[in-house]
């Protein structure tokens, strides 16, 4: 039981991360990013790729956060002038060349045969029995780094700002603001965010294939964004949780239900983790947690 | 003429045309420093046409835009912002989901925080402009009646208020000349008169202005020159009295061939 929570939650870490970026694009830059997953997958190969070809595992996370973050910021470049559904489509069509791209280029990427042996950070200074609690640790230590660095940056005028373009790019423009530039670097830095969750993916389960990103982690991401509150760092954390402990809580739920065989159970088991999320988003329509709004410090008017 | 040497921000020849469509055909216009200078015209004279070409909304096929004496016909809004012109818009744009508050904030210039380095390095330089910035957004508000609002969400407000928030917003940027798109449209009488006031004092302080408005109270109220346009053409121009007195534009308001 011990190891099942332990591997839970090492999953809810990285998915909250994954989740945070999008808060920061879509959540707090209004830039619709559906190619999440393919983002996520560029963090996993670059990092397990160039960690079996014997870089240490930290330095191959650095190198996936820089090359995740670089291709977020290309792949935005190319749309982000046009409009936000434009960018909704080039960034899934990305994703999706990307996974053909890896299923295929075999000789980079040893295609469906997935990358085995992947070694963890700290691998070698602790007893296997720990393995898994030091990774949830570092995996934790990373959702911490993240969420801090967001949060700060959203009370920041950065934030401001690019809550701004969010809201109306044109007045943004007026207001002296080079929106294509700050879209490009919230897209990106959502990106480098990414680079971290890819990695830790391929850091948790120490061998990748193509099979393990679809479209499903875009949604789990939109889904933390959209329960918690879009805009907030603290609501995203919270949904993060929700949303695994929905998943994975309901598998416990069903065994409650005898009648039903094993396919049954797993289509009425994401039928309830629906109901559920439409009902928080009943009582909670726009989320858990706010966006940051300033409150003005001189408050001895009234 | 003459008085090109003080003229803060100006049209030559512009002409811009979508398809087969003209909405503008070599239009002159000059806005004199400490003028409010009015823009009229029947529906579809092209006058929010010529609004974006002077903010650098829109690019002109042809024709140059000068702004403080420099050609600034190809550079991008955001960059004619930073050499100090904006503008408001039409319908008015509060961005909603922010408050009052950080509505004038975000328009406050040389925010060293708006770059992601400086927030983590330099924390303090990013407070200390925050906080003049908060000093001046807060005398802003004081003065236009909005202070207690502050802190409420834009989208709460009343549509006089956006009007009013449009305009303290514009002023952050410390601007030389301000662009404003029809500032009266659905507020109410009173405060058109508040409105007015304010604009007139800000003139009076070194600020210019070019306003499009079909209140023709406030424009002759506030205005001087007037530019007439039809057709994607400047029609006439001069005092509201010449104007007004003015047969041609009697008929391109009546719709009549003018």
């Amino acid at each position: 039981m011990t190891a099942y929570l332990i591997a839970t939650l090492a999953l809810v870490a990285i998915s909250t991360i994954a989740g945070l970026a999008l808060n920061l694009q879509w959540g707090l830059g209004g830039l619709v990013n559906f190619g999440l997953f393919g983002f996520v997958m560029l963090g996993a190969y670059t990092c397990g790729l160039l960690n079996v070809a014997g870089w240490p595992p930290l330095l191959a996370m650095a190198a996936a956060i820089l090359v995740t973050g670089l291709a977020s910021a290309t792949v935005s470049l190319i749309s982000i002038r046009l409009s936000d559904d434009y960018l909704a489509i080039v960034s899934l069509g990305f994703a999706e060349s990307l996974r053909l791209f890896i299923s295929y280029e075999e000789w980079l990427t040893r295609g469906t045969l997935g990358v085995p042996g992947i070694m963890r950070p700290f691998a070698g200074w602790v007893p296997p029995s720990a393995a898994d609690a030091v990774f949830l640790a570092f995996a934790v230590v990373c959702l911490a780094i993240v969420y801090t660095v967001f949060e700060i940056l959203a009370r920041s005028p950065f934030g401001r700002t690019l809550r701004a373009t969010r809201e109306d790019p044109m007045v943004a423009e007026a207001l002296g603001k080079n929106v294509l530039w700050l879209r490009l670097r919230a897209f990106g830095l959502g990106g480098a965010a990414l680079g971290i969750a890819g990695s830790l993916h391929a850091f948790n389960y120490t061998y990748i294939d193509p099979t393990q990103f679809g479209p499903v982690i875009t949604a789990y991401a939109f889904m933390a964004v959209i329960i918690g509150g879009r805009g907030s760092n603290t609501g995203v954390l919270l949904a993060g949780f929700t949303v695994v402990l929905l998943l994975e809580g309901s598998r416990f739920l069903i065994d409650a239900f005898g009648l039903l065989d094993g396919a049954q159970l797993a289509a009425l088991r994401l039928f309830l983790v629906g109901v559920a999320l439409v009902t928080i988003l009943i009582f909670k329509p726009n989320g858990f947690v706010r966006e940051y709004r300033l409150i003005s410090p001189t408050k001895e008017r009234s | 003429m003459s008085e090109a040497p003080t003229a803060l921000l100006e049209a030559v020849g512009v002409g811009v045309r979508f398809g087969g469509f003209t909405a503008l055909d070599g239009v002159d216009l000059a806005v004199r420093a400490g003028s409010i200078t009015g823009l009229v015209g029947p529906n579809g004279a092209g006058k929010s046409t010529l609004f974006d070409v002077l903010a650098g909304r829109r690019r002109p096929q042809v024709g140059a835009v000068r702004l403080l004496g420099r050609p600034v016909t190809r550079m991008p809004a955001h960059r004619r912002a930073r050499l100090g012109l904006t503008r408001t818009f039409q319908i008015s744009r509060e961005l909603g989901g922010l408050t009052v508050l950080e509505n004038l904030l975000l328009a406050a210039p040389r925010q060293p925080g708006e770059a992601i380095w400086n927030v983590f390095a330099r924390p303090g330089l990013v407070r200390r402009a925050e906080e003049a910035a908060l000093v001046r957004a807060d005398a802003l508000l004081a003065r236009v009646g909005l202070r207690r609002l502050a802190d409420q969400p834009a989208d709460a407000l009343s549509g006089g208020q956006k009007k009013l928030l449009e305009l303290c917003r514009a002023l952050m940027l410390e601007p030389r000349v301000v662009l404003l798109d029809e500032p009266a449209a659905g507020v109410n009488p009173v405060l058109v008169g508040e409105i007015a006031d304010f604009i007139r004092l800000l003139r009076d302080e070194g600020l210019t202005f070019a306003i499009v408005e079909h209140n023709m109270d406030l424009i002759a109220a506030l205005c001087d020159p007037i530019y007439v346009l039809a057709e994607g053409r400047v029609l006439r121009q001069g005092r509201f009295a010449e104007i007004a007195a003015d047969d041609a534009v009697a008929q391109a308001y009546l719709g009549g061939a003018a």
